[in-house]
């Protein structure tokens, strides 16, 4: 058993994919990006809805978005349609969400 | 199959709209359609000047006259300008022909600019997210509109047909 000595980025002893300079190890990747940077209440929800009713089961929707309102909005969609927010950030007067479609 | 338990089944959101106004015309769509979009099951009824809201042409306007709460503000030209509220009497917003096109055209440009959607995206988000809108029959009566007048996806009906749904609301507002 050699895991013990492997980096957390590759326990898996999967085929090593890509060998981009260390990801942040949970950052998934997404299916989908839907960019609603400058649109207002709630036409960032009715995107997103839209955007991940696309989507199949466990793929990961990336949402950019500049409506501050997003925050809690995005909070409160997901407590109300089960959607994981698996990853949020915010920087430059953006949030970016990364949902993971129930 | 089970009946749904009490928890598993949708909210429901019941409303009514009462107000054609281009400013009163935002609460209600926005809500049905922000429902429709967290999986709740919508109907919105819209009854007296409500109504015209449904329409395929639709003409809602603003109405600054009597209405002193609406900052009127302009969509264009440096910071300091655009957040200057301008004071217009009764005397002048009531007489001044064209004040509402005036003032409904601003509206619609600072509401563009700010990312705000129009109240086409908005119904349009309604019918696809599945929100019911319910034209009321006897203001269709009233005024003299058909049904082809309203954009597709309206269902026509009265008070029955909407408090049947509105018994098992979650959520009922009147706006």
């Amino acid at each position: 058993m050699s895991q013990e000595v492997r980096t957390s980025e590759s326990v898996t002893g999967e085929a090593e994919a890509t060998t981009p300079a260390r990801e942040e190890a949970a950052s998934p990747t997404p299916d989908l990006e839907l960019d609603a940077r400058g649109l207002n209440c709630p036409l960032p929800i009715l995107k997103a809805k839209k955007a991940i009713s696309g989507l199949e089961k466990g793929q990961i929707l990336k949402v950019v978005a500049t409506d501050p309102g997003a925050v809690p909005d995005f909070a409160a969609f997901s407590r109300r349609t089960k959607h994981e927010i698996v990853e949020q950030s915010e920087g430059g007067g953006e949030y970016v969400f990364l949902l993971r479609k129930v | 199959m089970e009946p749904l338990a009490e928890h598993d089944r949708p909210k429901r959101m019941a409303l009514i709209a009462s107000k054609g106004t281009l400013d009163w015309a935002y609460p209600p769509f926005i809500l049905a359609s922000t429902g429709a979009a967290l999986d709740m099951d919508v109907a919105v009824f819209f009854t007296f000047y409500g109504l015209p809201l449904l329409m395929k042409d639709l003409k809602a306007k603003v109405a600054p006259h009597a209405n002193p709460a609406m900052p009127m503000k302009m969509p264009f030209g440096p910071a300091g300008f655009q957040n200057f509220s301008w004071p217009i009497p009764n005397v002048v917003s009531g007489v001044v022909p064209g004040f509402e096109t005036f003032a409904t055209a601003m509206m619609k440009k600072t509401f563009k600019k700010k990312g705000v959607a129009t109240i086409e995206e908005l119904r349009e988000a309604c019918i696809e997210g599945g929100a019911r809108l319910i034209g009321c029959q006897m203001t269709m009566d009233v005024f003299g509109f058909a049904q082809e007048d309203f954009i597709d996806g309206t269902e026509i009906g009265g008070a029955a047909t909407f408090l049947e749904f509105a018994a098992d609301a979650d959520i009922t507002l009147f706006i």
